[in-house]
């Protein structure tokens, strides 16, 4: 008995410095949040309850159409990043010479900040920069690829996928070494190859690490592109690169509409959360019909 | 074609493929430090290839102009402490739920997980107002705490996993030899926890050193900033002088290259700890 009550009490102790931070910094916020999401508030005078005023504004707010517009792009092109990491993961699987420099440096640019692949990408997209020489050379005109609202949105998903895609190759290829080996063997015995072998055996094999890295870049692609937007685009030209999270900074500290910037974020919170739900549900019936 | 030519041809297509895509990863790497290499001039002329007049200036510049050595400093600072902080904070927590028995572990463990839920783009702006009313904004402490709170949760679930393997019999026996929980924490669990321990600091110290947003609101002061926020303000000042900005780039990316060449097997490691069971 008296050891139990001791035991309690330690853990009190030791759990109060990570309960109280949690507490402090995350959770509590994050009730205010919500309840700011209720009023107009520029974040100096006190919070004027608005009911669902806010929310109603959003519906109607051209940029926030188009910020969820770019958001849901970028989900659809995830398959894109699954799939080019899917595809060099199964080429360093064969262990070639040299597969582990290559290993090494496609995972290097995801060590890097991307105020730094931002920074660096601004520089090399410059129209008088490497990639427009480079490109003419092949005999593709001058762009200025970030510039044009056209082509502004397609490029820094480009510039993205460079920064996450060694991380992808690195998940996969733990995967792909956790299959047995005799899987591939009995496959290639019965005469699947190429396209066949990818889609009947090696994506159903990895099934649970593709799943576990789509949730993770769907909810990543909605919260830690920020410094990408800061660094290279601010949401522009005019709002073709504008997403969510961009909004909720714009919105809170550009224009001190504090309670707007709330109504925003809980809308990005209900975003996540509804499309991880769907995506695990999807994946899960589809492991019913198979 | 013999099975032999076949896997040889096989090796020389994959080879090239792999090739290409380094090339795309390792060109803009080399053409920052090349360019960081040579004077503006030279830039002009010699856009593309490698500098015929090396020159340290632009490192130089960017050191003591654009005052990269000062937010060096303040990103170290911080970084160093949340990497420390988030350590002992986890261990605690850690130590708490694998080896102490209390009333409802279970549902705070979920608890702790389940505020990984809480983006910091979604409670960024009462964040900003709580740290205002505690006095925090515009100290490197505000932040450094802002990063332990979101180190929490993956660290302790991380440490905690590893700190299970130790057998319960084990820390009965050294509580009966008088020890105390704090005693069996240190010279028991870090040690069997070790690879964890650093695996979480390689991580932590990644992002706390990367981090942009957070930085940007909590260290506003211009002597407090952190690197990445220098880094992002020297895109704007330098727009046109990219030598200087290149050598601005590689002396903030220094360090996570230099933790990527030291660390890079416990990075993979890590990486692929949530994905393969």
């Amino acid at each position: 008995m008296r050891a139990r009550r001791s035991a309690s009490l330690h853990a009190a102790l030791f759990l109060a410095p990570a309960i109280l931070l949690l507490l402090v910094f995350r959770v509590i916020p994050a009730i205010s949040a919500l309840g700011h999401a209720l009023t107009d508030w520029n974040g100096v005078g006190p919070p004027q309850y608005v009911g669902l005023e806010n929310f109603r504004a959003l519906l109607h707010d051209p940029v926030f159409r188009q910020a969820l517009r770019n958001n849901l792009l970028l989900v659809l092109s995830v398959p894109l990043w699954i799939a080019v990491s899917l595809v060099l993961a199964l080429l360093l699987h064969h262990e070639i010479p040299g597969w582990r420099f290559f290993r090494g440096s496609f995972f290097l640019p995801s060590v890097l900040s991307p105020v730094i692949v931002g920074t660096l990408f601004t520089a090399l997209l410059r129209v008088d920069g490497p990639v427009n020489r480079g490109l003419g050379l092949a005999g593709v005109p001058e762009q200025d690829w970030l510039g044009n609202p056209a082509t502004a949105l397609p490029t820094l998903v480009l510039v993205i996928l460079w920064s996450v895609f060694g991380l992808g190759v690195i998940v996969f290829l733990a995967g792909l070494a956790a299959v047995p080996q005799e899987l591939f063997d009995a496959a290639r015995v019965d005469g699947a190859t190429g396209f066949a072998h990818l889609w009947y055996v090696v994506i159903p094999a990895l099934r649970y690490v593709i799943e576990f890295w789509s949730v993770n870049l769907v909810v990543w692609s909605f919260t830690s592109l920020f410094a990408f937007i800061y660094v290279m685009t601010a949401g522009g030209p005019g709002y073709a690169t504008m997403l969510v999270e961009y909004q909720i900074y714009e919105q809170a500290f550009k224009f001190n509409r504090m309670g707007y910037g709330c109504a925003l974020a809980t809308a990005l919170l209900l975003l996540v959360f509804g499309l991880v739900l769907l995506q695990v549900r999807l994946m899960a019936t589809d492991e019913d019909g198979a | 074609m013999s099975p032999r030519a076949k896997k040889a041809v096989r090796t020389v297509a994959v080879t090239t493929v792999l090739a290409a895509v380094a090339v795309t990863t390792i060109y803009p790497l080399l053409y920052m430090i090349t360019t960081a290499l040579k004077d503006r001039k030279e830039h002009l002329f010699n856009r593309y290839g490698l500098p015929h007049h090396p020159t340290l200036a632009n490192f130089a510049n960017a050191w003591t102009y654009a005052e990269v050595g000062r937010h060096l400093w303040n990103s170290v600072i911080v970084s160093v402490a949340g990497v420390a902080l988030s350590w002992v904070v986890c261990s605690l927590a850690a130590y708490a739920f694998s080896h102490l028995r209390f009333a409802g572990r279970r549902a705070l463990f979920l608890g702790v997980l389940g505020t990984m839920m809480i983006a910091p783009q979604v409670i960024l702006i009462p964040l900003y107002q709580l740290l205002i009313r505690l006095d925090l904004v515009n100290k490197h402490i505000g932040l450094v705490l802002v990063y332990v709170a979101l180190a929490v949760p993956f660290g302790t679930y991380l440490l905690t996993s590893y700190f299970r393997s130790v057998p319960g019999s084990l820390v009965e026996a050294a509580q009966v030899d008088g020890a105390s929980h704090l005693q069996i924490l240190w010279r028991v669990m870090v040690p069997i926890g070790r690879p964890a321990l650093v695996t979480l600091g390689i991580f932590n110290f990644l992002w706390m050193w990367n981090e942009l947003l957070l930085s940007l609101l909590i260290l506003q002061d211009k002597h407090l900033r952190t690197l990445m926020v220098g880094v992002a303000n020297l895109r704007g000042e330098y727009t046109t002088n990219i030598p200087l900005l290149s050598a601005g780039l590689f002396l903030a990316a220094v360090p996570v290259l230099l933790v990527f060449l030291l660390f890079q097997s416990h990075l993979t490691k890590g990486m692929t700890m949530g994905a393969v069971k």
